[in-house]
């Protein structure tokens, strides 16, 4: 699997939010068909990671290179980096009033395909496309006719996210404490949206997509199986290794890196 | 007193004068009482607390009692007339007025829906009941007020039958022609809504390029030079049961100063819904007043107002629930950019007595720019017991994370903005009628601050 070119290369990343240093020198590389679990306690600077790699403008890189498929990711808007593959699945969906869910998907999707050189999809072949969608993920019809995210449960909202990512198909996907707050019916649907992602029609893995999962809690990787597990902590990869570190990270708590997590226990941030 | 202009050099009694023989006599002496008063109060200026915030100095350059060129039989046909306003798909009955005066070659008013009457004020002033309407009390008592009694001299006239039913509104277009020097037009409009009828009415004020005046080819030929004034009244009586859906949009050209008034009389069990929408003019003064005048009256107030570069609008509205078990619902919405002030004064009284009254009240504004500024004050005046009174009032920006949501989605900041507006305003929106919304949503995005074309976000 390691022969596959890389999607995404992370070097010395340092940034900062209103002064305040939060990353403070990542190295990451990963590679076609690998996900990659980013844990550590509350406040480690995962979520941070996940919003610098969106774009997300409040942030400042302060130095350091993040490569997306050979190019530049830094330099680009948010809009160019969705456009060209990469998606973020935000830990809190932003509930939008006024803007029907549906239009919003096929705006996005759109946007993407143009940028592909693809045809723009019409209403019909839309409404095939996500219905399908839609079925798999399990998604009440119902919240496609609804404002976007206004009024849904935390439930719903994350399988919006999940059918947002299925309609987009990202080369990167970035999903960003996906599990808070799920029962577990509907974590197996956000992982059966994720695993789908990248798998191929043969059933294999594709190679031509990644997936970065932050989370605090290891319950979500029995439903994601990451091949590469990385312990965040005070803005440094503290430790790197194999699905193995996810479980003794389970079984021993952060305490065994020597690492504090006041905040064990008390739920997602 | 001198105001902000001086009353006499605004030339009313020549005015007055002129009109003897022409109107019944009665009329010509209330014309000459406002005349009176408005020697002795003038404009309003800024030191009355309602005009704390807006400044009608502009009006110092327009000559408030010119007689404008009766530019009613002027040819322009219904598509032009529609074209100006911004509506050019519209194919419903359609009448026209040009600086107050119904011009029949620019209408449609063949296939007014049954029940349906569109009249000039001018042709019906010797029909008793009018002159009963226009002697009846302005709810705005200023000096702007003394002006429409002094020189109004023609409107529209709508009279719908009880029981009338209709499902296709009925659209008035006012269009000022101001042509090639400063001028002011004044009218006045009557509205009458019988027992259980049931109707929604539009009217849309636009500017149209004197003929004298052509522009470049385009749609900015619409757009004089000349500073004017568009100062209009309407009066809508609502009896028993009717239930009436009155829109406003005032789309004038930036050098309008635009004063409209609207006053309702609700009557028992009636609906009045009104949605008023301000996007153009340099000034746009408005006046709403309600009054919930029986038992089970409800009004629902909408208003939208759209402003940038050095617009400045007002919105003064008052509900009156004079009577137990009336209703009323506000909900007003501004995007206010570039350098452009705003105003919301929101009253709401309850009468002595008026209890099981039910009042919510809520503006809420989106500030674009750091130029741009909002003045709101709701002001609730209650002197009953058991009543269910809100307001609230909000000022902010466009939410920084929701336009990276969205940017993060592919949409490009200018979409996202604009989707973020759009999904702003679809609130008040929402509320237009529907063989209208479309056409009004298309010329309300063309007013957003960001180009583009979002035809179906709703």
């Amino acid at each position: 699997m390691n022969e596959a070119s890389p999607i995404l290369e992370i070097k010395n990343l340092h940034a900062a939010i209103d002064g305040r240093e939060i990353l403070k020198g990542i190295d990451l590389c990963i590679r076609g068909g690998e996900i990659h679990a980013i844990m550590g306690p509350n406040g480690s600077g995962k979520s941070t990671l996940a919003q610098v790699l969106a774009g997300h403008e409040a942030y400042a890189v302060t130095a350091g290179s993040v490569t997306f498929l050979g190019q530049d990711l830094l330099a680009l808007p948010p809009e160019e980096r969705a456009r060209q593959g990469v998606f973020l699945a935000f830990q809190y969906p932003l509930e939008i009033p006024g803007v029907a869910n549906t239009y919003f998907l096929k705006t996005a999707l759109n946007a993407i395909r143009k940028h592909r050189g693809l045809p723009e999809l019409d209403a019909m072949e839309f409404l095939a496309l996500i219905r399908q969608k839609m079925k798999l993920l399990e998604v009440d019809p119902a919240l496609l006719q609804r404002a976007v995210n206004e009024g849904f449960s935390g439930g719903e909202k994350k399988r919006n996210e999940i059918l947002q990512l299925a309609v987009l198909e990202p080369q990167l996907a970035i999903l960003d404490e996906i599990d808070s707050g799920l029962d577990i019916d509907a974590l197996k649907t956000v992982a059966l949206g994720a695993n789908t992602l990248l798998t191929a029609a043969d059933s294999s893995r594709r190679t031509d997509r990644a997936m970065v999962l932050v989370t605090h809690y290891e319950r979500l990787l029995h439903y994601i199986q990451p091949t590469h597990v990385h312990v965040l902590y005070k803005g440094l990869i503290h430790q790197s290794g194999g699905p193995d570190l996810a479980r003794d990270l389970e079984r021993e708590g952060y305490a065994r890196f020597g690492i504090e997590d006041e905040l064990a226990g008390a739920g997602a941030r | 007193m001198t105001g902000v202009v001086a009353a006499d050099r605004v030339g009313l009694e020549p005015f007055v004068a002129d009109r003897v023989g022409r109107e019944p006599a009665w009329l010509v002496a209330m014309r000459g009482e406002a005349a009176a008063r408005f020697a002795e109060r003038g404009l309003p200026d800024r030191r009355i607390e309602d005009w704390k915030y807006t400044n009608l100095a502009a009006l110092a350059e327009i000559p408030l009692a010119g007689v404008r060129p009766d530019n009613r039989d002027v040819a322009v046909s219904p598509a032009r007339a529609l074209q100006a306003a911004g509506l050019p798909g519209w194919d419903g009955p359609v009448a026209v007025f040009i600086d107050g005066h119904l011009a029949p070659g620019a209408s449609r008013l063949g296939d007014l829906p049954a029940g349906v009457q569109v009249a000039s004020l001018s042709e019906r002033l010797s029909d008793p009941a009018l002159a009963d309407l226009l002697r009846r009390p302005q709810r705005t008592d200023d000096g702007l007020a003394d002006l429409l009694t002094a020189l109004a001299t023609d409107g529209a006239v709508v009279e719908v039958a009880d029981h009338t039913v209709s499902e296709r509104p009925l659209l008035l277009l006012f269009l000022s022609m101001p042509g090639s020097a400063p001028a002011a037009a004044h009218f006045r409009n009557f509205f009458w809504f019988g027992k259980h009828s049931r109707i929604q009415l539009a009217e849309l004020h636009a500017t149209l390029a004197s003929p004298a005046v052509p522009g470049p080819n385009g749609p900015r030929s619409e757009v004089t030079s000349v500073a004017h004034l568009s100062h209009s009244l309407g009066q809508s009586q609502l009896d028993e049961g009717a239930v009436v859906t009155h829109t406003v949009l005032q789309r004038e050209d930036p050098h309008c100063v635009y004063v409209g008034r609207l006053q309702a009389e609700v009557g028992k069990d009636a609906e009045w819904t009104s949605n008023a929408l301000s996007l153009g003019a340099g000034l746009a003064r408005w006046d709403l007043h309600v009054s919930l005048t029986s038992e089970g009256a409800g009004a629902t107030l909408n208003g939208l107002y759209l402003v940038t570069d050095r617009q400045h609008v007002d919105f003064h509205t008052t509900i009156d629930h004079a009577h137990p078990r009336t209703r009323s619902r506000e909900l007003y919405k501004g995007l206010l950019d570039g350098a452009a002030t705003g105003v919301f004064n929101g009253k709401v009284v309850v009468r002595e007595g008026a209890v099981k009254v039910v009042a919510q009240q809520t503006n809420r504004n989106l500030l674009l720019s750091d130029g741009a500024q909002i003045h709101t004050k709701p002001q609730l005046e209650i002197f009953a017991d058991d009543v269910k009174c809100s307001h609230g009032a909000t000022i902010g920006q466009l939410d920084a994370t929701a336009l990276f949501y969205l940017r993060s989605r592919g949409l490009s900041a200018d979409d996202a903005r604009r989707l973020l507006l759009h999904a702003f305003a679809s609130e008040v929106l929402a509320s237009v009628p529907e063989h209208l919304s479309g056409a009004l949503s298309g010329s309300l995005l063309e007013c957003l601050p960001v180009p583009g074309d979002f035809q179906e976000v709703s």
